[in-house]
């Protein structure tokens, strides 16, 4: 069961032992293919075909443009370190904001160095 | 029940690494005493073996941090809009030739040769500058003295000594050195290069099955050596389940194969599932040149090179999969891309499996065995238990049945050291080295 040698046979097994072990073999193999066309009834006769192929050659995420990547490495990096205090968040770009959803205005610097 | 493999037992040896990423590649190198691992954020770390010292025999053959390293840069493709990952593919070590190490590692696009170095003496008494390195003054200079070496502690450097990049257009999943030891190949899904190990700016390419229309697209190069000792031949394995050799000598272009390594399949058998578990994930020469060993989705084969008719053994990795295919193909696992390695005297083989099992098949005895590479279930220096999955019936105990196994816990890569009983196993993020227990 673990191995077997294609250049000896240690015993002629009959015809009727071969098909019974070529049943175990097919019979797994074709019931599972029978489960998977009765979940997805569209799927393709030919897994190999030149489309699945083809999307095989192409594997990784596929970005708009190097500034669109960047952002997002930036979003993951920002991601790993701890989370600030959600409330201040960006508003825009998610939604329409709306006047209490904006952070208050930061003083300016001329500001700052005047009263300091 | 202690299932003795080869007359020894395999323990579990102390290294234990755990890494941030995925390891991607393991490698020996070739007298064994370095081991190196590529990872999933394109870091490399090189363990060595610790010398025998009569002060601490339980370390003898201990594999230790070496050197630590990033090689490759996560990268974007400009043209295409896509990320180049850093993920190292694979590494492959060039023989000694001097003090230093050298190894190629790669990643889908650019394949690096490194240089790793030690330093182990540091200049002192330099003319023009004072030790911590400051210009002194030259007019202040009244003297020359010669500098002179003192020793320091041991520093391991690496150093990228040659890229090798832009000659792939599809991504590299093999590469490997030819025994001329001047020239190596890297393969992508669709060409197969030659590169000479000082030339960076040029790379032959010698195999090219890119159909002129893509809709004919039948089928991608998955894997491809070079023979260990004729430096004209190389295979290359397919995802339909064919290996190809090749003679440099016949062509310069090896469009048409020498060799032809095909099993006839019985096509009342076909089914939906044939081809993709039939895809070669890995193809590996034996030591002694002979064979070679393809490993598909369920098996591995050992094929004699004088054979292309049919393999001269097959070996059932885990049959039990078979009728879990419909959801393995679910969730991608019928994807998994496992690799195969030889033991050095070649009458053994291993490869990986799920729920962090691997299986070592011995060529002569026939008798195989399944160990787990887990840190709950081997202590430091226990040996091994072997382990067994329930196919059907009643389940026995410390049996596993195969609903239970962990398909996330996969081991792609494993190593064997190329002379004695020593293995590397890569289990997602942790990297286990198990060998002979001495008696």
């Amino acid at each position: 069961r673990g191995s077997t040698m294609s250049a000896e046979v240690p015993e002629a097994a009959s015809a009727e032992e071969q098909k019974e072990m070529e049943d175990k073999v097919t019979g797994p193999e074709k019931a599972e293919e029978a489960k998977l066309k009765a979940r997805y009834p569209h799927l393709g006769q030919k897994p190999g075909g030149s489309d699945f192929l083809r999307r095989r050659l192409q594997k990784g995420q596929k970005y708009f443009d190097s500034g669109d990547y960047n952002m997002a490495k930036a979003k993951m990096k920002n991601k790993q370190l701890p989370t600030a205090a959600p409330d201040k968040t960006e508003v825009t770009g998610d939604h329409i904001p709306t006047p209490q959803d904006l952070p208050q205005r930061k003083p300016s610097l001329a500001a700052s160095k005047l009263a300091g | 029940d202690d299932v003795s493999f080869q007359n020894h037992n395999l323990i579990n040896c102390f290294c234990i690494l755990l890494t941030a990423d995925i390891i991607s590649t393991v490698e020996f190198n070739y007298s064994g005493d370095l081991l190196a691992t590529g990872d999933k954020g394109g870091r490399v770390v090189i363990f060595q073996r610790e010398q025998e010292n009569k002060s601490r025999p339980h370390s003898r053959g201990e594999y230790n941090v070496y050197s630590t390293f990033q090689s490759h840069e996560p990268e974007f493709d400009y043209l295409k809009s896509l990320e180049i990952e850093e993920k190292i593919n694979k590494i492959r070590w060039l023989p000694q030739q001097n003090a230093a190490h050298f190894l190629l590692s790669t990643n889908d696009k650019t394949i690096k040769l490194w240089k790793i170095s030690e330093r182990d003496k540091r200049a002192e008494g330099y003319n023009l500058k004072d030790e911590d390195g400051r210009l002194r003054d030259p007019f202040r200079i009244t003297a020359l003295r010669v500098p002179i070496l003192k020793p320091m502690d041991l520093m391991v450097e690496a150093s990228p000594r040659r890229i090798f990049a832009n000659a792939h257009t599809y991504h590299i999943n093999s590469i490997s050195v030819n025994s001329d030891h001047e020239t190596y190949l890297s393969a992508d899904d669709l060409r197969i290069n030659l590169w000479h190990l000082e030339i960076t700016d040029r790379s032959f390419n010698i195999v090219d099955i890119k159909p002129v229309n893509m809709e004919e697209l039948t089928e991608v190069i998955t894997a491809a050596e070079f023979h260990p000792h004729q430096c004209n031949v190389l295979v290359y394995s397919s995802s339909k389940g064919t290996v190809r050799l090749c003679d440099m000598r016949s062509s310069a272009l090896c469009d048409r194969h020498s060799k032809f390594f095909e099993e006839p399949e019985d096509p009342s058998s076909r089914s939906f599932f044939s081809e993709i578990i039939s895809s070669i994930s890995d193809v590996k020469f034996s030591h002694s040149g002979r064979y070679m060993m393809t490993r598909d989705y369920l098996s591995v084969k050992v094929w004699d090179l004088n054979m292309e008719s049919r393999p001269v053994e097959t070996h059932q990795v885990h049959e039990y999969l078979r009728s879990k295919l419909c959801s393995l193909y679910e969730n991608d696992c019928i994807f998994d891309k496992f690799e195969c390695c030889w033991g050095g005297s070649d009458s053994a083989i291993m490869t990986g499996s799920y729920n962090n099992f691997f299986r070592m098949f011995d060529r002569n005895t026939r008798r195989d065995v399944t160990l787990e590479a887990s840190r709950e279930n081997s202590k430091p220096r226990a040996s091994l238990k072997p382990r067994k999955v329930c196919t059907g019936g009643k389940r026995k105990k410390d049996e596993i049945s195969v609903d239970s196994l962990d398909f996330n816990k996969k081991i792609l890569h494993t190593a064997w050291h190329p002379a004695e009983n020593v293995i590397a196993v890569a289990a997602t993020n942790n990297l286990y080295i198990f060998q002979d227990k001495v008696n």
